[in-house]
This record gives C-alpha cells, structure tokens and sequence, in this order.
C-alpha cells in the first residue's frame, strides 16, 4: 500500500476511535474542553508514531530471530510503559514549555489501547519499518481528528438543555455515534476510487 | 542503593516466572496450532481441487494479488492450477484459494480466511456465494462490479460490495496469472 | 470471605455501564454474540488469575515498582490466553482479532489489582474478579445480542452436533437494521442503553 493510502485509511476509514474503538477511554474522558483535546491528541500521536517504529525494529530484529513471537504482547506493553516515560523525562529536560503542555496526558497514554493497538496492526499488517512509522502517524493524527471534533461537540452541548437522563455520558455516546455515522462516508472505496489501490 | 537492587531482584524474578511460564504454554500450544492450519489449508485445496490429483505447492512472487500455485494433473496432463489469493476487503486482507482450468476459467473458490461484518461482507461464507463467480474468467468476464451480475446476484451482494469487489478482482488476476502461464508454455 | 464481593460487579458496580471501564472491546466485538462469549472467558481467566497472584503477592511486591510488575502479570496472564485461545478455539481466536491481546490494557484488569487485590485477601479478590467478569460479560453478550439481532438477524452460538450454531431470526434476517453491525450502531446503542440506566437509578433515587 502507499503511504498516502496508509494514512487516507486510519485517518478516515478506519478511524481508531470512530470505527476500531481503540481509545475511548481518553476520548470520553479528556474531550470535556477543546484545550485538553488537542493537548491529549498531539501526545498520543507522538506517542503512537514513536511506538511504532520502536516496537517494529524490537520485533523484527529481536522477537523474530530468537523465535520468540510469543512474548510479543508481554515485550510491546513494557516497551510502550518505558517509551512513555523515557519520553517524559526527555520532554521535561529539552522543553520545559511542552512538558507544561503534555505532562499530566503522557502517563496517561501507556494504558490507551490506540498505542499497543497500532504496534499489534503493523506486526500483523505486514509494514516495514517506513509504513508502520506512517501507519503510527495516521493512527494518532486519526485520533486527533475525532478527539478535537468531539470536544467541540461536548463544549456546544454544554450550553444547551440536555434531558437530565441523558446528561454526561450518554449524550457524549450518541454524539460520538453520530460523529461514526458520517465518517461511514469514508470506506475502502474511497482508495479504489482515488486510484491508490 | 540497596533498596534499588531489592526492587530490580523482585521485578526481574517476576519477569522470569512470567517468560518461562509462556515458554511452556507455547511449547503446548504451538504444535496443535501449526497442525491446524495445515489441516485447514488442506481441507481447503481439497475443496477446489474438483478430484484432480494436486501437485507440489509453489511459492509465487511475480504477481501481488498470487501467493502460490499448485498444478493440477490429470493423467500426467495438466488439468488445471490451484491458486492462493488475496485481496483487500472491508475489515482487512482476505485470502481465498480457488481452481482454475487452464484456459483461466474458474472451476471453484474458497473463502479461506476474512475479517468482514457479520451480515454483511460475512455473507461471503455463505453456501452458493462464489456460484456467481465459478464458470467465468474464459469466455466470459469474471463479474467485478455489481452491474456485471443478474438482478438477482446483485440482490445478494448488496450492502456488501466492497467484499465482492474485493473477491471479483483476486479471482480475476489469477484468471489472467493462469492465461500468462499458458503462454509460457 | 464477603458475598458482597461477588455481587457488586453484577450491578451496583457493573464494569461496563456503572463504572464504564474497559469499553473498546465491549463496543469491537460485540457484532457477534459467539465473539462476546469468547472475549468474556477471556476477560474472566485473566482477571480471576490476575487477581488472585497480585493479592497473594501483595505483600512482596514494593509500592515504588508495583506498576510494571503488574503489568508484567497482566500481560503474562493474556498471553497464554492468546495462544491457548489460538490453539484451542481458532475461529474465536480469528474473531476477536487485536481486541484479544488488548485485553492488557483493559481498564478493568489494572483497575481492579489497584483498586482491589492490591489490599484484600486472595479469596475476596476472586469473589470480587468472578463478580466483575460475571458483569462484565452479562452487559457485553446483551449489547452483542441486541446489536446481532438488529444488525444481522441472526444469534450466532457455537455449533453443537447438527445444530450449526446460527439462530436466524424471521424477518429481521432478510431486512436487518445493517447499521447496528456497524460502528455507529454500537457507540448509538451505548448511549441509549446508559441513558435508560440512568434514568431507571433516577426513578429510583426519586
């Protein structure tokens, strides 16, 4: 697949959040203001684009000649927990301005099931080490996407009366519903279409 | 710096426990997984292989949508070719094996493995599906679009194209793999 | 030994709608209700061991590192779950797709070693794992069935001797609701279903 098709896919058509459901803890959780959104949706692309490449290189050249596969998810969710804070540690010694931004998201993001999610999709899609690093990259730029929009869903609906049965959750549920039904818009006819398959 | 060494000790002998208790679950379990999917692959090529006796599988690397062949033989004649596809559908690759003459006509298909939506591409597991395919890719055009299937096909496919599509053109360049071989000969 | 401990996650605090932890796999799998069933005995071996080991070792493993390792016991734990899953159940294992190793960071599992086994005796806390995964799979196999239903037609179990495993609802399997398969129909129904709860605890409290 080419890249720009990579990143056409998990931007729009399969979205994490909207159609694979990989991180919606933080979706529902950190989309109450726009602020927070696009602080949580730049470290988890940061994250996830850095994960990808990192758990890319430790299972072809680490898991796969020692015959050791079967430690693949054990291995990728320590890496990931280290990644993070190594990460938080370098952020906080080089930019003390981005630290303030991202700080209080990036612990949050070792248990976001977007990161270990796009590292278990590039090891079974097949990528090499260029098309997991974009495949990371569209994965969080995918969350970014819908975090941000959704975010200014809430803050709209904060200022309109909502039935009280369906304050908080269940109307975040409905919208993010909505939010999905159009994106359906975007299927893997869109790529035929474009010519890039 | 004692307190480190303590807390590395305990970390570290878990992490052993753990790695050696998934050592022996694979030793159990890689066996019985690799004889399943050669069971499943066979099951599968005997499916297509219309009673002709099957050659030795060839790994083939010239074509994208081929993953390998095998010759079928009648009577020391080659009857036909088994192919492995794939091919892009709506919830990720799907792989198929499927028979051809060899004029490049389609003798029979089998889903092998997919990821699509429960009542809609899943529909392709279905008994007759590959019915609309089988016979074509000679004389007559393997259908890769809905306007090249009856009314009533169509009917079938729809809310599903993208599977069918997906199907129609895997089948469709093995049909022109199998036509270059021919050539070759 | 407190019976409490088993019942609370059924209801009162149910993982999925009261808590609302752990929801990528209840929305990613619940197409199927055969896939509901295998992602919940997966949930239930893996919270059940997870805290039981992390309450017996509660007292072994320092505060400082307790995260990593249990992580590594998590993660240990639906490894084998995976390829005994693989080896044993290959068209569940098939189904559940990435979901399964995600199990390691489901909210529920963590949470409930924080929350739970890390403070409690080894038999409470597997009171408290069976209740939160009896919990856990009544509200996914409800959310499978009624998006199945719907969205398909049909009620696929796991074929038993001439019985293929497929129920085919009349009507609904010829004019399904195809959106209820899809993503939309999932996080749409989450909504409906939570608000509906919400409502009933409000009626309640008066």
């Amino acid at each position: 697949m080419s890249y720009i098709a990579i990143l056409i896919t998990f931007i729009f058509i399969n979205n994490f959040i909207l159609v694979q459901f990989l991180g919606l803890c933080p979706f529902i959780g950190v989309s109450k203001n726009s602020e927070n959104a696009i602080g949580m949706g730049a470290s988890v692309t940061f994250v996830t684009t850095v994960a990808s490449v990192v758990t890319w290189a430790i299972y072809h050249f680490l898991l796969v000649p020692f015959n050791l596969a079967y430690l693949q998810t054990l291995t990728f969710i320590l890496v990931i927990a280290t990644l993070v804070q190594l990460l938080e540690m370098v952020i906080q010694k080089v930019s003390p301005p981005l630290y303030k931004a991202l700080g209080i998201y990036l612990p949050l993001i070792t248990t976001n099931c977007a990161v270990l999610g796009i590292a278990i999709i590039n090891i079974t899609s097949n990528y090499n080490v260029m098309e997991s690093f974009t495949a990371g990259l569209a994965a969080g730029l995918g969350f970014t996407l819908a975090i941000v929009l959704m975010s200014n869903v809430r803050e709209r609906l904060d200022l309109h009366p909502v039935r009280k049965a369906y304050r908080g959750m269940p109307i975040a549920f409905i919208s993010a519903g909505l939010m999905a039904l159009a994106f359906m818009a975007f299927d893997k006819s869109l790529l035929t279409n474009l010519h890039l398959v | 710096m004692k307190k480190n060494l303590k807390y590395s000790l305990i970390l570290l002998s878990i992490c052993a426990i753990s790695t050696a208790l998934l050592a022996l679950t694979n030793a159990i379990t890689a066996p019985v997984i690799e004889r399943q999917g050669q069971a499943s692959r066979l099951a599968g090529l005997e499916a297509v292989s219309m009673g002709y006796e099957a050659g030795a599988q060839k790994v083939v690397t010239d074509d994208p949508a081929v993953t390998f062949m095998i010759e079928l033989k009648d009577d020391r004649r080659t009857a036909g070719y088994i192919l492995g596809l794939k091919g892009a559908g709506y919830g990720g690759e799907m792989t198929l094996v499927a028979s051809y003459n060899t004029a490049g006509e389609i003798l029979r298909v089998q889903l092998l493995s997919h990821n699509e939506t429960p009542g809609l591409g899943k529909k392709a597991e279905n008994e007759g599906y590959m019915d609309k395919f089988e016979g074509t890719g000679a004389a007559q055009a393997v259908p890769t679009n809905k306007s090249m299937l009856n009314s009533e096909d169509a009917a079938a496919v729809s809310g599903s194209t993208v599977t069918f599509v997906a199907i129609g053109k895997a089948l469709e360049a093995g049909s022109r793999y199998v036509i270059r071989l021919g050539g070759k000969r | 030994m407190n019976i409490k401990e088993l019942t609370k996650g059924i209801f009162k605090e149910n993982p999925v709608f009261i808590i609302m932890l752990g929801l990528c796999p209840v929305l990613g799998v619940s197409t199927q209700v055969s896939n509901a069933i295998g992602m919940s005995a997966g949930v239930l071996f893996v919270l059940l061991f997870s805290n039981i080991i992390i309450s017996a070792l509660r007292n072994f493993i320092p505060d400082s590192i307790h995260i990593p390792a249990y992580i590594v016991i998590i993660a240990s734990l639906v490894t084998i779950t995976e390829l005994m899953m693989h080896a044993f159940a290959p068209a569940v294992y098939a189904a559940l797709g990435v979901y399964l190793p995600l199990i390691v960071v489901n909210c529920i599992i963590l949470g409930r070693a924080e929350a739970f086994a890390s403070n409690n005796t080894v038999l409470d806390s597997a009171l408290d794992a069976i209740g939160m995964a009896i919990g856990f799979a009544l509200s996914l196999t409800l959310i499978a069935l009624i998006r199945e239903v719907l969205g398909a037609g049909t009620i696929t179990l796991f074929p038993v001797g001439s019985f293929s495993g497929v129920i085919e609802v009349p009507w609904l399997v010829d004019n399904p609701f195809k959106v209820m398969a899809l993503a939309p129909g999932a996080l749409l129904l989450m909504g409906f279903l939570k608000a509906f709860l919400d409502w009933k605890a409000m009626r309640k409290a008066g």
